[in-house]
């Protein structure tokens, strides 16, 4: 006894945990080729995600910027966490620590400098200004820290030193 | 001779007056306590869907009763010991009483009174970065207090000898300041931070459009564009 084969349900996306799964059971993502392909993944993979924050400026108000920047935060984020659901790489939120934003991704499976470009991307094309991220692994989530490039490059080098994110915020603040 | 709730109980008052002690210092210098807000505003999706993508009508069929799925929102740290030794008074509690009561309630409400200068964080530890890096931090945090503060606190179980060493701390509080150097840093470049964060939430509607607002959106403090433009100003010098 054989069976064609069938399509159907090959692909599985749970929003809520922001996970892609095959038939097999194992986990997929989505990265386009030349994201994977390039030798600045990074870099690649922020020119991606300035291509998904004009198609999210484009989808949630029909390609007004000011009218996405002029809505409440909690608007946007149903748009970054749904992206970042459906392209499998788990699920997001945004956190407001004082000054700072930070995206935070729980069940991340790729590699921090893909979804630091992807991110970047996204958030400085509403930005309209240079945003870096700063990625801080608590375990089963991924913080990314949004930062200016300068900022981004004292935390970066405060990282390194072994500092955690409310000690390098401490020096970003002045404290 | 007390007995050892009545002990207790004075103990707890006493810390009360230091924390209370160290609020209206706070206040009087228009210095933020502490650099960081006591938790996160947090704006997240709750909404469990599922979508069986490579089906033709591709119909959104949810797996779950979501409303569970709030605490992996409110992701609490894994490892729950940290936190509990941040407890300075762990060594004069009632060795008769359930040590869980410590992390049964919630930190802000209790247990972070407990600590002469709490940083809710250490508490919820939700940035914590791993469960090491969280233990090092509590420990510079107390050693950090215990300088800046200038006192040490004697962590033994003479709980006359605590009370008395509370009354001096209290003194020393109500004498001293933070020093001068971190105040007038901290007030010219630490900018405000709300003592309370506010919790925005929202939801996808799986079937594509944005069903509803909520929170407040459009609100001034809230927006993208303001949020962006605060978080990109960091460690930027003032013009």
């Amino acid at each position: 006894m054989t069976e064609p084969f069938k399509p159907e349900g090959f692909l599985k996306f749970e929003l809520g945990s922001g996970e892609l799964a095959s038939r097999a059971q194992e986990r997929l993502v989505c990265i386009p080729p030349d994201v994977l392909n390039a030798d600045d993944a990074r870099t690649a993979a922020r020119e991606w995600g300035q291509l998904h924050g004009l198609s999210i400026v484009q989808e949630s108000s029909g390609g007004d910027l000011e009218a996405l920047r002029s809505q409440g935060i909690d608007f946007f984020v149903q748009y970054l966490s749904g992206v970042i659901a459906m392209l499998g790489w788990g699920s997001a939120r945004i956190e407001s620590w004082g000054p700072a934003l930070v995206v935070v991704i729980r069940s991340l499976p790729l590699s921090h400098e893909i979804a630091c470009g992807f991110i970047e991307g996204i958030m400085e094309s509403l930005a309209g200004e240079s945003i870096r991220a700063v990625s801080f692994d608590s375990g089963e989530e991924v913080r990314f820290l949004l930062l200016n490039p300068d900022a981004a490059q004292v935390a970066e080098s405060e990282k390194k030193k072994g500092s955690g994110f409310v000690q390098i915020m401490d020096v970003l603040l002045g404290v | 001779m007390l007995s050892t709730e009545e002990q207790k109980a004075k103990l707890e008052d006493l810390l009360e007056r230091v924390q209370r002690n160290r609020r209206q210092m706070a206040d009087r210098s228009g210095t933020p306590a502490e650099a960081i807000p006591l938790e996160p505003t947090r704006f997240s999706t709750p909404e469990v869907e599922e979508i069986e993508a490579a089906s033709t009508d591709k119909e959104l069929i949810p797996i779950d009763d979501h409303e569970e799925e709030l605490p992996t929102v409110v992701a609490l740290p894994d490892n729950d010991d940290a936190p509990v030794e941040t407890l300075e008074l762990e060594p004069v509690m009632d060795e008769d009483e359930e040590e869980p009561e410590l992390s049964e309630a919630p930190p802000e409400e209790d247990y972070g009174d407990l600590e002469l200068d709490s940083e809710p964080e250490i508490e919820t530890s939700d940035l914590v970065e791993d469960d090491e890096e969280m233990e090092t931090y509590v420990i510079d945090e107390v050693e950090e207090e215990e300088s800046e503060a200038g006192c040490d606190l004697p962590m033994r179980d003479d709980s006359s000898g605590l009370k008395s060493a509370l009354h001096d701390e209290i003194s020393n509080l109500m004498d001293q300041s933070e020093p001068a150097s971190r105040k007038s840093t901290a007030a010219a470049a630490a900018p405000e931070i709300p003592p309370e964060p506010a919790v925005f939430e929202s939801s996808i509607d799986a079937d594509g459009p944005v069903a509803e607002i909520s929170g407040s959106a459009g609100s001034s403090s809230n927006t993208l564009a303001y949020l962006l433009a605060q978080t990109a100003a960091i460690g930027r010098k003032p013009r």
